[in-house]
């Protein structure tokens, strides 16, 4: 069995109390170290820059801690792991943005699209003389049926 | 090629096809009836011999055109082999077209190290004439298979990061492969098309020397109403038999009946659905594919796209020609007779579609005859097994009434007309290596067939391998089309799968499970004939010979040690082989350094999950691509609890292309991963190091 979070929250018990902030504060600060520690890590597997490392961890670690004070929620006792799933969460958001942000980023994937999609196609008919309804039509409005043609022929002209 | 000099190439065509067919139809009739009367069998079998006659008359008279045209004019046949004549003028600013083109390739579960040695080799040879800067490359993936859609993505970032500061090289990843290649081609003439005035369109093996793209560019700017432009491909770069013998005779007959084709269509040509630029603007107008009246197979959604987009160009007015005088315009061709079959099959179920479209409002007549000869191109083998059948059914009721078989009594008139249907068949290829020949001696570049003092003989060997390989396999190949075109016929609708390209073998096994019928039904066949009517198993010997050896025959044709073995011979030699082009010398590096560095230990979709940059390069992509497409909720649940269960190796491998479209789960199973396991970085020799991205 591999532990997972997909539904528990880390952020979980009501603290928007001074005191409870202070809480916060200390059991972040608790696991603090080895959060970053990894982070680090994975910030230099994103190819983020050996230089940048520091800084872009900081920014993460205090988003998070941001964050939990602002949802007012912490679970007393969190693990490394949670935390750092957390923490993972906003610096995949960061690199996303950033990623997206440069030159290089999206549009060195693709171009941002300028769409104008095709025309419809007109559906399959049959030469109008294997048609039915084409040798009714000459029958009974032979004369309708040839002014109809004649404007057929100029929109298709004018279509060219 | 004008519209004005075809026209009465088109009538002596017509003329010429219908008159030699009525006449071979009558000599046929009064040689089958023998001063009797025709039995039913014997009459039903005279349309369907017109039918065939006319259709080899009608592709002999193609190609007479084709060999008159090139004799008359050496100096273009030789351009169709080597484009290498500097004449592009790439750096006259003069002739540079204002705005750039698209160059697309659309891709479907190909191997992505071919694909992007393709694009690089391409990239390469415009970079070389100061083009590149001309054009937009665009990898248009349809891909389903999780671990090629990966595979691609990775291959894309690696030739970005090498063509570095010019990549001009776009990757997208469309969610869903909504109406196949056409409706890849559709998306991206949708969402990017009006950013280009062309689009060059290349399939997944295509090869297309800049100087080609360059005056393709050219010549749809110097005619405003020319809608599609087309490079008549040439297979190069395999090595087996089959794939040596199809390659020489594309070499050597194709510009013939190439030549013919484009001088007999003019500017109502046709489209082959790769290697040709197309006007977009007309494109999007025009070509949207429309939906063919009934149910599928013949019905429904049009599977084989790039005859009707031709015809509806032509329908709206615009010109469709063939450049037959360009070279460097190069594709790759299956290697096995299976392979060949399997192709065969997709194509077979989109051409019968075309039938509908035959008596359709408004195309053009040559559109028509278009669509007829793709009908005809299958739709021929079934017939002719019928006409064989009849044929002996015929003459069984014959002895049966009479005693005596009709040929037997008009033999001379029989014989005629097989020397006649022979020699129909024969010339243009004999004829084709005269040509080439001549062309050999008037050239002194080496980039023609082979030369020296034993050129003649060989290349007269390769005609006779050529010949006899293509009697041999004819049967097989009409029992296979016959198959499906019933297949089509009966309802089974086709799985459109990505092709083989790689050049594999055929092992006995495989063969004899193939073939162990046909082989079986012909010797039975040919011993019944043998005790019953010796005289029927002289003609039909060359029919059946091809089923006896059905089985060595599958096997050698996939064999590479014999294509080889030929080639040291110098035998079935095409330029290429000889002195391989630029562009095929790029593409080869290219491919090599792909294949050094394909990881093949853990699956792709599993170092995702591990490898942050892979990941963060598979978001980005998808970022870009737009191409999001969430999970319903129950499928989510069920992928976290195979997560949870057995980790990444749990997740069955249907759902991991989904995932991989759903950027919120793949983050949920990401963050997962690692928080579970803790990323090694990359100085500590981690190998996931080696992924790269795009970075600013």
């Amino acid at each position: 069995m591999y532990a997972t979070h997909f539904s528990s929250p880390v952020f979980s018990i009501d603290a928007t109390t001074d005191s409870c902030v202070s809480v916060i504060h200390r059991e972040f600060s608790a696991v603090r170290g080895e959060v970053q520690r990894r982070l680090e890590n994975y910030l230099l597997c994103c190819g983020v820059e050996s230089t940048d490392v520091a800084f872009e961890c900081e920014t993460v670690l205090s988003q998070l801690n941001e964050r939990s004070v602002r949802n007012g929620s912490f679970v007393s006792g969190v693990t490394v792991q949670e935390l750092f799933h957390s923490a993972l969460s906003i610096a995949v958001e960061r690199i996303s943005h950033r990623n997206s942000a440069t030159s290089a980023g999206s549009r060195a994937v693709i171009p941002s699209p300028i769409n104008r999609p095709m025309w419809n196609a007109a559906p399959v008919r049959c030469i109008a003389w294997l048609r039915w309804d084409w040798w009714i039509d000459r029958l009974i409005h032979p004369k309708q049926t040839l002014v109809a043609r004649r404007r057929r022929s100029m929109q298709a002209n004018l279509d060219r | 090629m004008s519209e004005s000099s075809a026209r009465p190439v088109r009538r002596i065509v017509s003329v010429c096809s219908l008159l030699l067919s009525l006449v071979a139809t009558v000599a046929y009739g009064i040689a089958i009836a023998g001063g009797n009367h025709l039995n039913v069998f014997e009459m039903l079998s005279l349309p369907l011999f017109s039918l065939l006659f006319g259709w080899i008359v009608f592709s002999f008279l193609l190609a007479l055109i084709g060999i008159v045209d090139l004799y008359r004019r050496p100096s273009h046949m030789d351009s169709m082999i080597d484009s290498t004549d500097g004449s592009f003028g790439s750096g006259d600013p003069a002739k540079r077209s204002a705005v750039k083109t698209a160059i697309v390739m659309p891709i479907y579960n190909e191997s992505p190290e071919r694909v992007f040695a393709g694009i690089e080799a391409m990239w390469r040879s415009l970079e070389a004439i100061c083009a590149v800067d001309r054009f937009d490359f665009y990898i248009l993936s349809d891909s389903t298979n999780s671990e090629v859609w990966l595979a691609e993505e990775l291959a894309w970032s690696e030739l970005v990061e090498r063509l570095v500061p010019h990549a001009n090289v776009f990757y997208r990843h469309r969610a869903k492969n909504v109406a196949r290649k056409a409706g890849n081609i559709a998306d991206f003439c949708s969402r990017w098309g009006s950013r280009y005035r062309y689009m060059i369109v290349l399939d997944a093996d295509s090869l297309v020397a800049a100087e080609t793209m360059v005056t393709l560019v050219q010549r749809m700017d110097a005619d405003e109403q020319l809608g599609i432009l087309q490079v008549p491909p040439t297979p190069i770069g395999r090595h087996s038999l089959f794939a040596r013998l199809q390659q020489f005779s594309a070499h050597l007959y194709g510009p013939t009946f190439v030549a013919g084709f484009a001088r007999w269509a003019g500017d109502d040509g046709n489209y082959w659905g790769h290697n040709a630029i197309i006007r977009i603007k007309p494109f999007l107008r025009h070509c949207a594919l429309p939906v063919l009246p009934g149910a599928a197979p013949l019905g429904g959604e049009i599977l084989s796209h790039d005859f009707v987009e031709a015809a509806l160009m032509l329908k709206a007015g615009w010109k469709v020609q063939l450049a037959t005088d360009l070279g460097g315009s190069f594709e790759e061709c299956p290697t096995t007779i299976t392979d060949y079959a399997i192709r065969d099959q997709r194509w077979c179920q989109g051409n019968l579609q075309h039938a509908k479209l035959l008596i359709g409002e408004g195309y053009r007549p040559l559109s028509r005859m278009h669509f007829a000869s793709g009908v005809m191109s299958y739709v021929a083998s079934p017939i002719w097994m019928l006409f064989t059948l009849l044929c002996i059914v015929g003459t069984i009721v014959d002895r049966l009434a009479g005693g005596r078989t009709s040929v037997s009594e008009n033999y001379p008139i029989a014989l005629s007309l097989f020397v006649v249907s022979m020699l129909l068949l024969l010339t243009p290829k004999v004829a084709s290596g005269f040509l080439s020949n001549r062309r050999g001696r008037q050239r002194q570049s080496s980039r023609a067939l082979p030369e020296g003092r034993d050129a003649i003989p060989r290349n007269g060997w390769s005609i006779v391998i050529e010949i006899i390989s293509s009697i041999l396999l004819s049967p097989l190949m009409a029992i296979y089309h016959t198959r499906f075109v019933l297949a089509t016929l009966r309802g089974t609708n086709v799985k459109w799968a990505g092709q083989n390209r790689d050049d594999v073998g055929v092992s006995w096994r495989d063969a004899v499970r193939r073939h162990a019928v046909t082989t079986i039904a012909s010797i039975t066949i040919a011993i019944m004939l043998l005790v019953y009517a010796p005289t029927f198993l002289v003609w039909f010997s060359p029919l059946l010979a091809g089923l006896v050896v059905s089985i060595p025959l599958d096997v050698i044709m996939g064999s590479q040690r014999v294509g080889n073995l030929l080639r040291r011979h110098r035998l079935l030699l095409i330029p290429e082989e000889i002195e391989p082009s630029e562009l095929k010398q790029r593409y080869d590096r290219s491919l090599m350094r792909a294949r050094k560095f394909v990881d093949g230990d853990a699956p792709l979709f599993d170092r995702l999950l591990l490898d942050p940059k892979l990941f963060h390069l598979h978001r980005q992509i998808q970022m870009a691509s737009e191409a999001n497409i969430a999970l319903p909720i129950s499928q989510r649940k069920a992928i976290e609890a195979a997560y949870s269960e057995h980790g990444a190796t749990g997740i069955p491998s249907e759902l991991r292309s989904s995932i991989l479209g759903d950027a919120a789960t793949l983050l949920a199973l990401h963050l997962e991963t690692q928080a579970a396991t803790p990323p090694v970085p990359p100085d500590k020799g981690n190998r996931n190091a080696d992924v790269t991205s795009v970075e600013p």
